[in-house]
C-alpha cells in the first residue's frame, strides 16, 4: 500500500458562448481553441493510458456550460468546419516552413490536427461527452459537477432558491448526460460559504473542493490541516487545495510553465504572418486572432520580437524532467507527512483544464509522464475524493472557512467597485424567478415555456464570468452585455408572464437563441417550506 | 285623436327601424372584421414545419443597441455582503412609497437637509433569532445621492446587520431600511482546538503561511490580459488584479 495519495483535480469550464446569430462571435473561439488545445488532448491522453493498461484516478469536473457546448449539434459542425480549415492551413505551413527552423514545429501542428480530428470526428462522433462517459466507465474518471451556469454561489445566498436551481439543473443535466449521478461537485472559483454544503447534501453530493486556507481556517483548527478532508456539519466533505503543489504548476516564476523550452503562447501566426496569406484563418472581418499555430519558445525574458524558434523535442524533454520533479517532491512531502499522521495523507492538487495544453501548450504531455511515473510509485497513489471517503470515512467534524481560489483569497475579484452594480439585478431577479415559481406550482403550454426560458436566462446572467471579466478587464463590453442582455430578457418575460402578456414570438425566439438546458424545470426556484426570508423588505 | 294616428304610426315605424337596426347592424358588420384568409405572398405557401427548422429571427433588438435594465426595481430592499474579513459592501433601495411616507411625517425639508447615514451593528456571537440586539454600531455618512458603499468593518470572523437611515438636523435618527445579517470570514487558523482532533503542529510547520492568492503569481499576468488576450483559463487562482 502506498503511504500517501495524490488527488488530480481538472476542473473544465467555458463560460456559454454559443451564437446562433452569428458564426463570428470571437468568444465561440474560446470554446473551439479549448476543444483542440486542451480537451481533445487531455482525452487523447487518456485513452493512450487506458490502451496501455497503466493505472491511474484522476477527477475531471465538467461544469454544465461546457458540457452543454460539447453535447450541441451546431457547434459540433462549427468545429468540424473550424478544425478543417486548421488542417488546410497546417498543410500550407508545411510547404511555407521548409527548409527554415519552424519546419519541425509546422508537421507537428499537422499531426496534431490531423490527430483531433480523427478523435473528434471518427472515435466519438463529435461528442466529447461520450470519451468522459467511457473514461469514467473505464473506472479512470471521476467526473464530478459544478454549478449550472458556474455561478458564483457565495455572493447568490441571499436567496437559497438560487443557489438550489444553479445545483440542482447542474445535477440533472450531468444525469442525462453521464446516466450518473455525481458524487462531488467543483464550486465556481471554489467559492464556499456557510450554507452551502447544506444545499449540496439535499442532492446527494458528497464533496467539493476549497482553497487551503478553506480548510485550513476552519472553525476548529483541523487536525491534518489541508492533508486530509474535514466533514461540514452537514455531512458533507471539504478537500483542501494542496499549496505546494499548486504553485510548482501555477507560479510565473517557480512554475513549470515558465521554462524557456516550452511553447510561447503570445506568437502566433495569426498575428505575424503577412494579411493577404493568412486572412482566410483569422477573423473574417481582417481582426487578427490566434490560429493555435506558435512557433516560438519562451526563450527567456526577452522581448516576443526576440523568442527562439520552438523544437518539440526539447519540449519534450522538459516535460518528463518536470514531471519527474513534481513527482520526487510530492514523494519527499508524502514521506514527511506520514511520519507525522496516523492515517496516509492526501495531497489535493486541483488545476483549471485550460491551464493544460492552452496556455501550458505541454502540459498534457507532462500529465502523461507524470501519471505513467506515479503507476510505478511506491509512495504515492492516485486517488479521487470518492476514493479516499470509501477508504477513510471517519473524519474531523468542523466548518470549513468561506473563501475562493480568487486573488486574495476570498470574493473581491467577484466584488469590487468595477462589477458590484450587477448583484442588485442578479439578486431581483433570483428573488422575482422565486416568485414566479411559487406563483405557478403547475404551469403548462406556452406559460411553462416562458418560465422556464426566464430560469435559463437568469442562470446566464449568473455565471461568475461575466463579473471576473469585468474585474480583470479584458473584453468587458461582452461581459457587461451578455449580463444586461440576460438580466433584460429575463425581466421581460417575468412582467409578460406577470401580466398574462406572454409573446409567443419572443420566448421562441429565445429558446433559439439561449437554448441550454432543454430540460430545465422552472419549478427549481420554488421556496421549501418552512425557510427562506427574501432580501426585499 | 285621429291626429294622433301618424304619430303614432311614424313612432311605431321608427321604433321598428330601431329594432331591426339593433338586430341587423352587427350582423351585417360582422362579415368586416370576420378572420379572412391571410395574404398569402405570391410565392410560396408556408410550410408546417419550416419554423422548427429555422426559427424566425424576431429581431428583439439590434447588434450594439444599448441594453437598458432599471437601476430601480420599486421596492425597499438594502443587502449586505462580505467582500473579505475587512471589508462588507452594501446596496440599497428607498421606494417612493417609503419616501413618502418619510415626508408625510417629517416634512419636505427634512429630507432634504437630513444626512444619509448606514449603522453597522455588530452582532457577533449574538442569536439569530433576536436581530434587534447588538454589542454596538458604527454610523457612516454617506453621500447624498450614493445607493451602495463598502464598507470597512476591519473584524473577520464577525456577524453584522446594517440600517440605512437619515439623520434629521435635531440629532433625530429615522430608520428607513434594515438588512440582511451577514458574516465576515476568519483571515487566519482558528484558536479554536478540536480535544478529539488536536491538530498536529508538525503539519503546520510546513503548510507556514497560507499564500492563498498572494504567492501563487498567475501564468496570466494582468499585462498579457490586457493585451487583448481571451481570457481562458478563467478562473485561474490567485489572480492578479
Amino acid at each position: 500500500m502506498a503511504k500517501g495519495y495524490l488527488s488530480f483535480v481538472l476542473h473544465a469550464h467555458l463560460p456559454y458562448v454559443r451564437h446562433p446569430e452569428c458564426e463570428k462571435y470571437l468568444e465561440e473561439k474560446w470554446f473551439y481553441e479549448a476543444v483542440t488545445e486542451t480537451y481533445i488532448p487531455m482525452i487523447d491522453v487518456f485513452d493512450r493510458l487506458v490502451w496501455d493498461n497503466i493505472p491511474f484516478r484522476l477527477t475531471f469536473s465538467v461544469s454544465p456550460p461546457l458540457l452543454s457546448m460539447l453535447t450541441d449539434p451546431l457547434l459540433q459542425e462549427r468545429y468540424v468546419r473550424h478544425l478543417e480549415k486548421l488542417m488546410e492551413l497546417s498543410h500550407k505551413e508545411e510547404a511555407r516552413t521548409y527548409g527554415s527552423p519552424f519546419h519541425q514545429a509546422a508537421l507537428m501542428y499537422k499531426e496534431k490536427f490531423r490527430r483531433a480530428y480523427e478523435i473528434f470526428v471518427h472515435q466519438n462522433q463529435c461528442n466529447l461527452a461520450k470519451a468522459l462517459k467511457r473514461l469514467q466507465n473505464q473506472g479512470r474518471l471521476e467526473i464530478t459537477t459544478c454549478a449550472a451556469t458556474h455561478g458564483f454561489l457565495p455572493l447568490m445566498m441571499v436567496n437559497r432558491q438560487a443557489v438550489r436551481a444553479q445545483v440542482e439543473t447542474a445535477v440533472h443535466l450531468h444525469q442525462k448526460h453521464f446516466d450518473c449521478s455525481p458524487n462531488g461537485i467543483w464550486l465556481p472559483e471554489c467559492g464556499y460559504t456557510q450554507g452551502v454544503d447544506e444545499i449540496l447534501k439535499e442532492y446527494g453530493l458528497k464533496f467539493f473542493f476549497t482553497d487551503s486556507h478553506g480548510v485550513l481556517f476552519a472553525y476548529h483548527r483541523p487536525r491534518f490541516g489541508i492533508f486530509a478532508p474535514v466533514y461540514c456539519p452537514s455531512g458533507v466533505a471539504a478537500f483542501g487545495r494542496d499549496v505546494e503543489s499548486s504553485k510548482q504548476v501555477w507560479s510565473a516564476d517557480e512554475g513549470y510553465p515558465g521554462d524557456p523550452d516550452y511553447r510561447e503562447f503570445y506568437r502566433d501566426i495569426g498575428y505575424d504572418l503577412d494579411h493577404e496569406y493568412i486572412k482566410e484563418y483569422i477573423h473574417p472581418d481582417g481582426i487578427r486572432t490566434h490560429t493555435g499555430m506558435k512557433y516560438h519558445r519562451i526563450t527567456g525574458k526577452v522581448d516576443l520580437a526576440d523568442k527562439q524558434p520552438y523544437y518539440p523535442e526539447w519540449a519534450r524533454n522538459k516535460a518528463e524532467i518536470h514531471a519527474a520533479n513534481f513527482m520526487f517532491n510530492r514523494e519527499k512531502q508524502i514521506e514527511y507527512l506520514s511520519a507525522l499522521m496516523e492515517r496516509p495523507p492526501l495531497i489535493v492538487a486541483p488545476y483549471d483544464a485550460e491551464l493544460f495544453g492552452h496556455w501550458w501548450f505541454e502540459g498534457p504531455m507532462w500529465l502523461e509522464f507524470l501519471i505513467r511515473k506515479i503507476a510505478t510509485s511506491k509512495t504515492l497513489q492516485l486517488v479521487t475524493p470518492s476514493d479516499y471517503l470509501r477508504m477513510h470515512k471517519c473524519n474531523q467534524i468542523t466548518k470549513p472557512c468561506p473563501s475562493t481560489w480568487g486573488n486574495a483569497g476570498y470574493n473581491e475579484v467577484w466584488l469590487n467597485e468595477k462589477n458590484h452594480w450587477i448583484y442588485r439585478h442578479l439578486h431581483m431577479a433570483a428573488d422575482r424567478m422565486n416568485e414566479l415559481a411559487d406563483m405557478f406550482p403547475q404551469a403548462e403550454g406556452n406559460l411553462r415555456r416562458a418560465l422556464n426560458q426566464a430560469g435559463r436566462e437568469l442562470l446566464l446572467a449568473q455565471s461568475s464570468d461575466w463579473a471576473f471579466i469585468i474585474s480583470t478587464g479584458t473584453m468587458v463590453s461582452y461581459a457587461v452585455k451578455r449580463t444586461k442582455e440576460h438580466i433584460a430578457n429575463f425581466l421581460r418575460l417575468y412582467n409578460d408572464i406577470k401580466y398574462c402578456r406572454i409573446d409567443e414570438g419572443f420566448v421562441s425566439h429565445l429558446e433559439w437563441q439561449n437554448n441550454i438546458f432543454p430540460d430545465i424545470d422552472y419549478r427549481s426556484w420554488r421556496t421549501r417550506e418552512g425557510e427562506y426570508q427574501s432580501a426585499i423588505c | 285623436m285621429e291626429n294622433m294616428w301618424p304619430w303614432l304610426l311614424g313612432t311605431a315605424l321608427v321604433l321598428l327601424a330601431a329594432v331591426l337596426g339593433g338586430l341587423l347592424l352587427p350582423r351585417l358588420r360582422k362579415p368586416a372584421s370576420a378572420p379572412r384568409k391571410p395574404d398569402i405572398p405570391g410565392t410560396e405557401p408556408k410550410e408546417e414545419m419550416a419554423e422548427e427548422i429555422s426559427p424566425i429571427a424576431h429581431p428583439v433588438r439590434r447588434e450594439g443597441e444599448d441594453l437598458f435594465i432599471p437601476h430601480r426595481y420599486g421596492v425597499d430592499r438594502m443587502v449586505v455582503l462580505a467582500k473579505d474579513p475587512y471589508w462588507l459592501h452594501a446596496y440599497w433601495e428607498v421606494s417612493a412609497t417609503k419616501y413618502r411616507e418619510f415626508v408625510n411625517r417629517h416634512g419636505h425639508e427634512a429630507w432634504n437637509t437630513s444626512h444619509q447615514v448606514i449603522r453597522v451593528y455588530d452582532i457577533t456571537g449574538l442569536d439569530e433569532e433576536s436581530p434587534f440586539a447588538a454589542h454596538n454600531y458604527q454610523q457612516i455618512f454617506l453621500d447624498p445621492f450614493a445607493d451602495n458603499w463598502f464598507i470597512e468593518v476591519g473584524q473577520p470572523d464577525s456577524s453584522f446587520f446594517l440600517e440605512l437611515g437619515r439623520l434629521l438636523p435635531d440629532g433625530r435618527y429615522v430608520k428607513l431600511l434594515t438588512s440582511n445579517r451577514v458574516s465576515t470570514p476568519r483571515a487566519s487558523v482558528s484558536q479554536r482546538i478540536d480535544e478529539e482532533w488536536m491538530w498536529i503542529e508538525g503539519i503546520y510547520k510546513i503548510i507556514g503561511r497560507v499564500p492563498h492568492g498572494n504567492s501563487s503569481e498567475l501564468l496570466v499576468t494582468k499585462k498579457e490580459l490586457e493585451g487583448g488576450i481571451k481570457p481562458l483559463g478563467i478562473s485561474s487562482p490567485g489572480f492578479k488584479q
